[in-house]
């Protein structure tokens, strides 16, 4: 396949699959401490309101309601949400997914500045993270021609995750 | 020069002076003196300086967006020290210093340590691993198998508050408002700069439909202080404008009506000045009291000007003798001990002195007379005056005896303030206003070791429903002597871990990173309350343990309290007090109560004496005083029948009754013959009719300081004028 001509084309790519409420995504998670990754699911969608979404079915049901600075998380049962705020250094994966699941991509360049290249399974769009020293070291939308596959991330921990876009469980 | 020039001149200095020297205060202190925690003692310290503000809006788009306007115009305020309008993320540096002395803040149990212990928490930190916040603490969890820092997060964010968030903005409960928890730094408190503040904020949310609520100690003093200054303000610009046409009509001259009028002003402007210079600063309840004595410095100009030249001279020490002996019945206040009290006496004393002598000085170069009231005629005869003087007398103190108590508060809350207080006990978990423990002893430590000690028996409280909640800081820092648990040693712990590892099918070679971070997490030291002031966010649980009276204390805050009795049964232990505030702050005005009444007895009895030694014998004195307690029974009566028991400033008040008492006494009483007691009866019409004006005017104050004030007297002075123009036999006629 060959590369997009930009980035900006690069991210008009869509994943597979894209389902009528939402996008399945299938995570895996990678950490020194774990011999095999640890591997959760489930979908994305956006609420009415603009609110992501990220209905987490496995390893454990898990509703994140992901606002502007405001993540309120319940599993399925419980009534009474646990109100978490948005670490800042976790905040442009989250940018990244929210505008993928929209649809619109294009806001991913309207904050960061992004770098097209080439990657094993087609392209990458590589979000430039500043001199940030947060969790995120590295952060990537995968592609191949105009199919968007996956949002990779390397954290300063060691560890390393991979959210494939349009795959559940 | 003209006397009444000369006067303008010594009272523009004056003024000038007051102006540039005069620090005006208005703290609570200085009314219940110090005390032990219970009553708010003071707007200095971190409690005092939390204000919250309510947006209310239906919309709650809109009030989210003023919220954040607040914000943003609050971030840029000299006077606050942070604004928390929604959840915040701990610093960075918040949660490495929480990482690096999580085996001090959050010890482990040694089932925590035990391999399957640590299993199950390597267990919990995988699926963690899943979760959206994954990214951020996962690692965390995974470094630390005893579960220590992950009960530390979740401690902390239980001690935070349970409201939900809008936009990032906290809301309300009742889905009423939007609020900001706003910190003021440590300045000391300013009211004219907290009123700015609070108008700044009321203006951004000055929106159709739109209400703003600020809730919060300093703001609360601040606009009492601004209502009362107003309403004082009001009183005294009524009462100066009916007193003007009234003089402008009774005394006939404008030089004469100067010469009152410089005698107040320069009776006023002296008094502040000495209070000023005696205290360094001077009291608001002090400056209150300058109604009062412009009450009483009225009368002296107006005594001198309603005697003729003749008799000019005998009124002149009369008028002096009046003022030295009201003084000192007001400096009996100075034996309350209570530097707002204190000042009152030295106040009054001062102004009185400075009005006796400049209305003889002042008056000697009028030579009009008031106009003349045919006052005589109310003279009246009073059989068996005596015996009923002494019949009222007592049945005042009868009344204070059965029918009197301490007064619930020192003085209402304004009706706004208790109404938004009521809001915001529907938009917000407020902890009890009536009901806190207290927790104290001689070091910070002991403190948190008497916390630790009753922390089981709260627990118990909340799980039989006796208790909603509590919050101190024990909860989150526990005693240096529990921080220092006896932890395995490296070798022990790296058995387990591994063990635990191969156990959980995860990476065995992860164990260095388990050793490295478990040796340092034993190495760190024991955390105190020093440390946590290094951090922003946890600087507030560390500044609620505070050193106050030779003390170290905490109050702890405690929530929905179902049984009282029951529960303070259950943790009352030596250092560990329940109080009722409510109970203690009618205690305090109950002491209170007693020592001003204490005074104002003193002061009467002392000005009774004084009169006996330097006026005109001692069975004169003892009928003058005698008429002072009837005409104080009797005010003291209607009082307590129609308003209740008597408040600290009605008592303060009946002072002014018996200065006034005294003067009326001395004019009527000691006439000679009936020349001289027709002018005292016109001298003392003229009196008791500008004085009733003017605190007349003070009894239809809002405020209700000003408004007890004013009732107390002008019914003390309508006694008395009654009483002392009720005659037993005509000057000059025998037994």
């Amino acid at each position: 396949m060959p590369m997009p001509a930009n980035a900006t084309a690069a991210l008009d790519a869509r994943p597979p699959g894209v389902l009528r409420f939402g996008i399945a995504y299938r995570e895996q998670i990678f950490h020194p401490a774990l011999i095999q990754p640890v591997t959760a699911a489930g979908t994305f969608r956006i609420a009415d309101d603009g609110t992501l979404i990220r209905a987490q079915e496995y390893p454990e049901p898990e509703i994140a309601e992901i606002g502007r600075d405001t993540i309120r998380l319940r599993d399925d049962l419980e009534e009474e949400a646990n109100l978490v705020p948005i670490p800042e250094d976790i905040e442009p994966m989250l940018a990244t997914v929210r505008a993928l699941v929209v649809g619109e991509p294009g806001r991913i360049l309207e904050t960061y500045s992004v770098a097209l290249l080439p990657h094993e399974e087609g392209w990458q769009v590589v979000v430039d993270l500043g001199n940030a020293t947060g969790a995120l070291t590295h952060l990537a939308v995968i592609g191949c021609g105009e199919t968007l596959s996956a949002v990779e991330l390397d954290l300063s921990d060691g560890g390393r995750r991979r959210i494939d876009l349009g795959r559940g469980s | 020069m003209n006397r009444n020039v000369i006067a303008m001149l010594v009272l523009s200095a004056l003024a000038g002076l007051s102006l540039w020297a005069v620090e005006l205060r208005a703290d609570a202190q200085s009314i219940f003196g110090r005390g032990t925690g219970g009553v708010p003692e003071t707007l200095e310290n971190a409690e005092a300086r939390q204000l919250v503000i309510a947006v209310v809006s239906p919309d709650r788009d809109e009030r989210t967006a003023l919220a954040h306007a607040m914000a943003s115009m609050l971030a840029e305020e000299r006077l606050v020290a942070a604004v928390n309008l929604g959840p915040e993320m701990p610093a960075r540096g918040t949660i490495d210093f929480l990482w690096h002395h999580r085996f001090r803040l959050a010890p482990p149990a040694p089932e925590d340590l035990s391999v399957e212990g640590m299993v199950a928490q390597l267990h919990s930190a995988r699926t963690a691993l899943a979760s959206v916040t994954g990214v951020g603490f996962g690692d965390y969890l995974l470094r630390d198998p005893t579960g220590s820092f992950a009960r530390l997060i979740d401690g902390l964010a239980t001690a935070n508050t349970s409201l939900q968030s809008h936009d990032g903005v906290w809301q309300a409960q009742d889905g009423s408002a939007a609020l900001l928890f706003v910190s003021f730094t440590t300045e000391p408190f300013d009211a004219s700069a907290v009123i700015a503040l609070a108008d700044s904020i009321r203006q951004v949310g000055a929106v159709d439909g739109v209400e703003t609520i600020l809730l919060g100690p300093r703001v609360a003093a601040a606009e009492i202080n601004a209502a009362m200054t107003r309403s004082s303000l009001w009183v005294s610009l009524a009462a100066l404008g009916l007193l003007i046409l009234w003089f402008s009509w009774a005394l006939r001259s404008l030089r004469a009506l100067a010469t009152v009028m410089l005698t107040i002003a320069l009776s006023l402007a002296a008094a502040t000045l000495v209070v000023q210079a005696v205290f360094g600063w001077v009291h608001v309840i002090a400056l209150g009291f300058g109604g009062a004595l412009m009450g009483l410095a009225v009368d002296y100009p107006l005594h001198l000007m309603s005697h003729g030249r003749q008799m000019r001279r005998e009124a002149g020490r009369l008028v002096m003798l009046g003022a030295a002996t009201t003084a000192i019945a007001f400096l009996a206040a100075v034996s309350s001990g209570l530097q707002a009290f204190v000042q009152v006496g030295v106040f009054v004393a001062s102004g009185l002195g400075t009005a006796a002598a400049a209305s003889r000085w002042l008056v000697g170069g009028v030579a009009e007379t008031p106009r003349v009231i045919r006052c005589e005629r109310l003279l009246w005869r009073f059989p068996a005056k005596p015996m009923i003087e002494i019949a009222m007398a007592v049945a005042g103190l009868a009344t204070v005896y059965f029918f009197s108590g301490p007064s619930p508060q020192l003085f209402a809350l304004p009706s706004g303030l208790t109404s938004d207080i009521a809001a915001m006990r529907q938009m917000v978990s407020l902890p009890s206003g009536q009901y806190h423990l207290r927790v104290q002893g001689a070091t910070a430590e002991e403190v948190l070791a008497l916390q630790a000690e009753i922390a089981p028996d709260l627990d118990a409280a909340v799980a039989t429903g006796l208790l909603g909640r509590y919050s101190m800081l024990g909860t989150f820092l526990p005693p240096a002597s529990q921080q220092l648990t006896e932890l395995p040693e490296a070798e022990v712990f790296a058995e387990r871990a591994a063990a635990a590892l191969s156990a959980s099918g995860m990476a065995v070679q992860f164990l260095d990173t388990l050793l490295d971070a478990y040796g340092e997490a034993v190495a760190a030291p024991v955390v105190t309350p020093e440390m946590l002031q290094d951090h922003a966010d946890l600087a507030p649980f560390a500044e609620r343990v505070r050193f106050a009276g030779g003390h170290w204390r905490e109050t702890v805050r405690l929530w929905e309290i179902q049984d009282p009795e029951r529960l303070a049964a259950a943790i009352e232990r030596p250092g560990v007090e329940f109080i009722d505030v409510s109970s203690e702050i009618a205690d305090r005005l109950g002491s209170l109560q007693r020592h001003v009444l204490l005074g104002l007895g003193i002061g009467a009895a002392v000005a009774i004496a004084v009169l006996a030694l330097a006026g005109d014998g001692t069975r004169r004195a003892l009928a003058i005083g005698r008429s002072i307690a009837a005409s104080l029974g009797l005010t003291v009566v209607i009082l307590i029948l129609v308003g209740g028991p008597l408040s600290v400033f009605e008592i303060l008040a009946l002072t002014l009754v018996v200065g006034i008492g005294i003067d009326y006494g001395i004019f009527i009483g000691f006439a000679r013959d009936a020349e001289t007691q027709k002018a005292a009866a016109r001298s003392v019409g003229l009196c008791a009719i500008s004085t009733m004006m003017a605190f007349g005017v003070m009894a239809q104050a809002p405020f209700q300081v000003l408004s007890e004030i004013g009732t107390a007297v002008s019914l003390g002075i309508g006694a008395t004028l009654v009483i002392s123009f009720g005659r037993t036999r005509d000057p000059g006629e025998t037994r």
